[in-house]
């Protein structure tokens, strides 16, 4: 029988798990989550399994398939390990050299990640995308298959509920998150101890835990990659957040486009039930609780938590406002505590640890590591935790390995499309919440989307503005209204229509939306806005005044023209122009018809002698 | 913490009331008007017009909150109603439902009665419908039957019948018609058939069309049958043996 029944059972079951691996043996890891799926992991799986089971039986290597290892850059990739050697890029057909290659201990050179200066890097601890990471929470995505429990409770899991349970107070467990200063990671940063503190004494019975897993921001997957690497760290962490409340109920509240994060959260809520740890009397303790799933219909807005709320209810996901605090009014007006996945998987950390070690990582008023997805024109895409504190240089330029394509750094998108776009001299302050929120931008859930200097920012605000705006859930008038008017203007702007004042009409606007909106949808909107005017004023006045885009991005306000010393007349851009506006004779100047180009770029683009010219 | 009782103060003058009365009302004991468009005090509060902002003190800050959906909860909260910031914040309200509903009478007079003129920068949707909410609250928390709702979202979001299409579920008794502060939901009676319906024109949403009830005494239309059937079950009366008012 597998149920779990004491803190005993709990150890002696860790110690069987240990007994039937044999230590010495190689075991390969891929990494087979949503982002190795798309680049083609499930192929490779195949062939490596096909591989090891051809093996001889007392040779077979141990083989795993975990979450997303967080470079999505080399997927799909695999670790050997306990050597650490990381293979990128890996194809089917190198299944069986892989296998090979791992029996006898040698490195596939060709199957290495080459770093800038082309130097082979056959350990991931060589690679500096993760050379200078603080791989606490993502880097045990390797240790586990999230489909099975057993790869967990090796590695020490279920050790901290256990320890909350037999060893320590619910006050006591309340204490220590309140000491380690964790900070909400959904975007507000609000002590998350603070919270279960009110919890705790708010009246009403049952109270609830939910969990946030509806994670909306484009080019954000922090919390996807957690809850389908390592679902039982954010169960564990909520067990012991609502051991420590006094809850008996829980929700994960978790987006329907993320299916492989329900499913493997489905398989690891039955496997948890099924070994004691989740249900009635956990671990023998006497203590209750259990976890729901809540699939999201894919609204942006039910990531703020009234809404989300309001949705979990069965009713439209709209914020509601809050001047009764969730901890006290919350979902079905009972005392609710909600927390993001990623707060929730740093709890199992403190109570293991304790919370003087976890104050020793991060900044005075920050504590912990950040999970961020660093996106955009990056040459390393990839999911990325460092400690707090860290500057942006050391992830953009360290960790991302910089701009691709020799192109200089313009602005960074820090806290997804409400958050704000740094330029390059705040490349060397802090990442934490309080200095984010400083320069005008935010921590947010954790989107970086790094841009570079191609980009127009006066085109990237209309973007996060019009993105806002279809987000919106219309209930109020500043942010139905208010939003939309900016982004009509943005829009009038880009396309050549802007107006002398309409920058001080905009921030004036701005200020009222974030004064007046009925939730942080609203309350931030106008961010993107006001930190692309506050860093980068002459591109609006270049668009306004100049009616010119200097980044060349905006359509309605270039034209293109071919250089008649460079054109080779090669016709290459003749063949690609979709609307049939390039003339000219086979080795002769080729000439634009302005009348007809649609300014695509399609011309520049292909051009191999630099003659196309955008102005 | 939990006392029954708590007791702030509103633009310098004390009041005291029940734990949890709303600011509006704890204001409007005090004789003080706070506009709002989107409050009704027969329906839930909604917060969503934003008009009845006032600012609240907390003790370590100040905080702008719409006064229909605040609680009173703690006491020696000191409240202003009028402020250089408040009063900002209107016009700027009262700007975007100009730009939204540009042509709407009633939404004009109250732009003018504020003394707005229209920022001529702003883009105009000629919607006759501010959002407030009134008709689907009403509909569903006081008539009891929930036969309009919203469509859409953001910008897009409308209120509708459900699909667009007429809703057997309404009973054409009008409280959305008599709520509305913008008119922009018709009622018509006309050959012993009320309708109520949204738009004109091709646009033209039918929400109910039902027959009316004669008098039992003087003929005369009187009643939506509908309506007499809730009438007439609640009572556990025959539905067609009404009386109009006049004939009583």
């Amino acid at each position: 029988m597998t149920r779990l029944a004491s803190f005993d059972d709990l150890v002696k079951r860790r110690g069987e798990i240990a007994a039937v691996r044999a230590p010495n043996r190689a075991t390969l890891v891929l990494g087979d989550g949503t982002c190795g799926r798309a680049s083609g992991s499930s192929e490779v799986r195949a062939a490596l399994s096909e591989a090891i089971s051809s093996l001889d039986t007392e040779k077979r290597l141990a083989f795993r398939t975990t979450g997303c290892h967080g470079f999505c850059q080399i997927e799909p990739n695999v670790q050997i390990l306990p050597d650490e050697t990381l293979y990128v890029h890996v194809k089917p057909e190198n299944a069986q050299s892989i296998v090979e290659a791992a029996l006898s201990g040698k490195v596939l050179k060709n199957l290495t990640f080459k770093d800038g200066q082309k130097k082979s890097c056959a350990k991931i601890t060589d690679v500096p995308f993760y050379k200078r990471q603080m791989r606490l929470l993502s880097g045990l995505n390797v240790y586990v298959d999230p489909l099975r429990i057993e790869d967990y409770i090796a590695i020490d899991g279920y050790q901290a509920l256990a320890k909350a349970l037999f060893t320590m107070t619910p006050d006591f467990v309340v204490e220590e998150v309140i000491k380690a200063n964790l900070r909400g990671r959904g975007g507000g940063g609000f002590p998350a101890g603070w919270k279960w503190d009110s919890v705790r004494k708010a009246e009403g019975e049952p109270k609830y835990v939910v969990c946030n897993a509806d994670e909306g921001d484009p080019g954000a997957y922090m919390d996807r990659s957690l809850l389908e690497g390592n679902p039982h760290l954010v169960i564990e962490g909520m067990l012991i957040g609502a051991f420590a409340i006094g809850s008996h109920e829980g929700y994960v509240y978790v987006r329907n486009e993320y299916p492989l994060a329900v499913q493997n959260l489905i398989v690891a809520l039955d496997q948890a039930r099924e070994h004691g740890l989740l249900g009635k009397n956990i671990l023998g303790s006497g203590f209750d609780f259990d976890i729901r799933i809540n699939r999201g219909g894919g609204a942006f807005v039910c990531g703020e938590s009234s809404a989300l709320m309001q949705s979990i209810e069965g009713r439209p996901g709209e914020p509601i406002p809050k001047y009764v605090h969730m901890s006290e009014r919350g979902l079905y007006d009972k005392p609710t505590n909600l927390n993001n996945v990623e707060t929730w998987a740093n709890v199992p950390f403190i109570v293991n640890r304790g919370a003087d070690w976890y104050r020793t990582i991060g900044t005075e008023g920050s504590k912990g590591t950040k999970i961020f997805s660093l996106v955009g024109n990056i040459n390393n895409t990839g999911q990325v935790e460092v400690p707090m504190g860290i500057s942006l240089r050391e992830i953009v330029e360290g960790i991302g390995g910089g701009i691709p394509n020799r192109r200089k750094f313009k602005a960074v998108q820090t806290g997804g499309p409400s958050g704000g776009c740094l330029p390059a001299d705040c490349l060397d302050v802090p990442v934490d919440f309080d200095q984010l929120t400083k320069l005008g931008s935010m921590m947010g859930s954790g989107g970086m989307i790094v841009m570079d200097e191609d980009s127009c920012m006066v085109d990237v605000a209309r973007y996060f503005t019009n993105f806002l705006t279809e987000e919106s859930c219309g209930k109020c008038v500043p942010c139905r209204e208010g939003v939309m008017q900016l982004r009509d203007i943005l829009n009038d702007i880009t396309q050549g229509r802007g107006r002398e004042g309409d920058v001080e009409l905009m921030e004036d606007l701005s200020k009222f939306v974030i004064d007046c909106s009925l939730c942080a949808l609203g309350q931030s909107a106008p961010n993107p806005l006001l930190t692309t005017i506050r860093y980068f004023r002459d591109e609006y006045v270049a668009h306004i005044h100049d009616k010119k885009c200097p980044a060349r991005r905006c359509t309605a306000l270039i034209s293109l023209r071919i250089d008649a010393e460079n054109c080779t007349g090669c016709a290459l851009c003749k063949k690609q122009c979709p609307t049939v506006a390039i003339a000219g004779e086979k080795k002769k100047t080729h000439v634009i018809d302005p009348e007809k180009c649609i300014r695509c770029g399609a011309c520049y683009e292909v051009c191999k002698f630099d003659a196309v010219i955008k102005e | 913490m939990n006392a029954k009782e708590h007791t702030l103060t509103i633009d310098g003058r004390s009041i005291t009331v029940k734990r949890g009365t709303f600011l509006i009302e704890a204001c409007k004991k005090l004789c003080i008007e706070v506009p709002t468009l989107c409050h009704n005090e027969n329906l839930k509060p909604y917060g969503v017009c934003r008009f009845c902002q006032v600012e609240v003190n907390e003790g370590k800050r100040t905080r702008l909150v719409p006064s229909c959906v605040y609680e009173i909860r703690k006491d020696g909260l000191t409240v202003t109603t009028d402020s250089e910031r408040i009063r900002n914040n209107r016009k700027w309200l009262i700007q975007l439902l100009l730009a939204r509903c540009d042509r709407q009478k009633d939404v004009l007079d109250f732009a003018a009665k504020h003394g707005v003129a229209p920022i001529e920068r702003l883009t105009k949707k000629n919607d006759d419908c501010i959002l407030c909410g009134q008709c689907v609250r009403a509909c569903g928390e006081i008539v009891g039957v929930g036969a309009i709702g919203y469509e859409r979202r953001g910008e897009k979001r409308e209120v509708t019948s459900p699909y667009r299409d007429k809703n057997p579920v309404c009973i054409a008794c009008g409280t959305c018609v008599y709520v509305c502060p913008t008119h922009c939901i018709a009622m018509t009676e006309e050959n012993g058939v009320r309708t109520i319906s949204r738009y004109a024109g091709e646009k033209k949403m039918i929400v109910r069309e039902a027959k009316m009830l004669t008098c039992g005494k003087c003929g005369n239309y009187f009643l939506p049958s509908p309506v007499a059937e809730v009438f007439a079950k609640k009572m556990g009366i025959d539905p067609t043996v009404f009386t109009c008012p006049s004939c009583r």
